[in-house]
């Protein structure tokens, strides 16, 4: 069993960026930005300022960072005010967890770490309140192919969305980042803690059930 | 009709994938809720403080009432002092 926690537990505090990561120090993840190092340098000047009460500076860090946040949050939640709320709470806490930053990744890597807790986490309080999201006939009909597929690409996502929220907090997490948002292993590991053995199993358990979900429902 | 079903998800999650997210705006609020938060800590600081002057106040005040109702209190010395020593 995964030594740092398992499926269904908090995470661990945020673990450090692995040595392979795709994320390097000296290049943003393509869909985290445009200006690299520049980007990052200003980040650096800015974090330093934020962390002496600079509201100027944190300021300047959300804007910078505000859209891609919000992409990595939109796969949390399709609802725009709970989207928005959602991306609120990342930049609060992230200031809150300011001193903890050591700058030894790129802010916005440590930010969207921040962001996949802060959207675990909304789907473990909606799981407790029991808000799940049910799938009409129709959906699950086109899920398992005897209905064709949506044509319009919004429609296609909220399908995804709608199949991926029927599966448990630690399987939905694992396979949004892998699926939705092109995560390597290595890097849902570092985002979420978890070992990169433990996050390989965690991703074919969960491929196993969504599959056994969608094959289940075609009797 | 027989195709995988992982691989039927993975064209939805393509299509999630390309989807642009809502624009949202939230450095205003963020920055609000920061102040909001830096002044109920300062106010937290400071209760403690507040709270032990309160409560030396109120010593004073219960121990001149016992002053003044106990039964050999100086009221002579008292008055003398508020009518510069007249009787």
């Amino acid at each position: 069993m995964n030594r740092r926690g398992k499926p269904g537990e908090a995470f661990p505090p945020l673990a450090p960026r692995p040595a392979n990561a795709r994320f390097s120090t000296h290049s943003a993840p393509a869909n985290a930005g445009t200006n690299g190092v520049a980007e990052e340098e200003a980040d650096a000047l800015d974090v330093t300022a934020a962390r002496t009460g600079d509201e100027e500076a944190f300021g300047r860090l959300i804007a910078r960072h505000q859209r891609e946040i919000a992409g990595q949050m939109y796969r949390f939640t399709r609802d725009a005010a709970t989207h928005e709320e959602l991306v609120h709470d990342v930049f609060v806490e992230a200031f809150l967890s300011l001193p903890g930053y050591r700058g030894q990744a790129p802010f916005l890597w440590w930010l969207r770490k921040i962001a996949v807790r802060v959207g675990y986490r909304y789907w473990e309080q909606r799981r407790r309140s029991r808000a799940e999201i049910t799938l009409a006939d129709e959906e699950w009909e086109r899920l398992r192919g005897t209905l064709p597929a949506p044509t319009a690409e919004s429609e296609l996502a909220e399908l995804a969305h709608r199949a991926l929220a029927q599966l448990a907090p630690t399987d939905r997490l694992v396979l949004t980042l892998q699926y939705l948002e092109s995560y390597s292993m290595t890097e849902i590991a570092a985002a979420t803690g978890w070992t990169v053995p433990g996050t390989k199993v965690r991703a074919f358990r969960a491929r196993a059930r969504l599959k056994k979900l969608l094959d289940r429902e075609r009797t | 009709m027989n195709e995988d079903p992982l691989a039927r998800f993975e064209r939805l999650a393509e299509a999630a994938r390309r989807e642009l997210p809502p624009v949202v705006e939230v450095r205003a609020s963020v920055l609000r809720t920061l102040r909001t938060r830096a002044a109920a800590r300062t106010a937290a600081e400071h209760a403690p403080w507040v709270f032990s002057l309160g409560s030396a106040v109120l010593a004073g005040v219960v121990l001149v009432a016992f002053q003044l109702a106990s039964a050999d209190f100086p009221y002579v010395v008292l008055a003398a002092t508020f009518t510069g020593g007249l009787p």
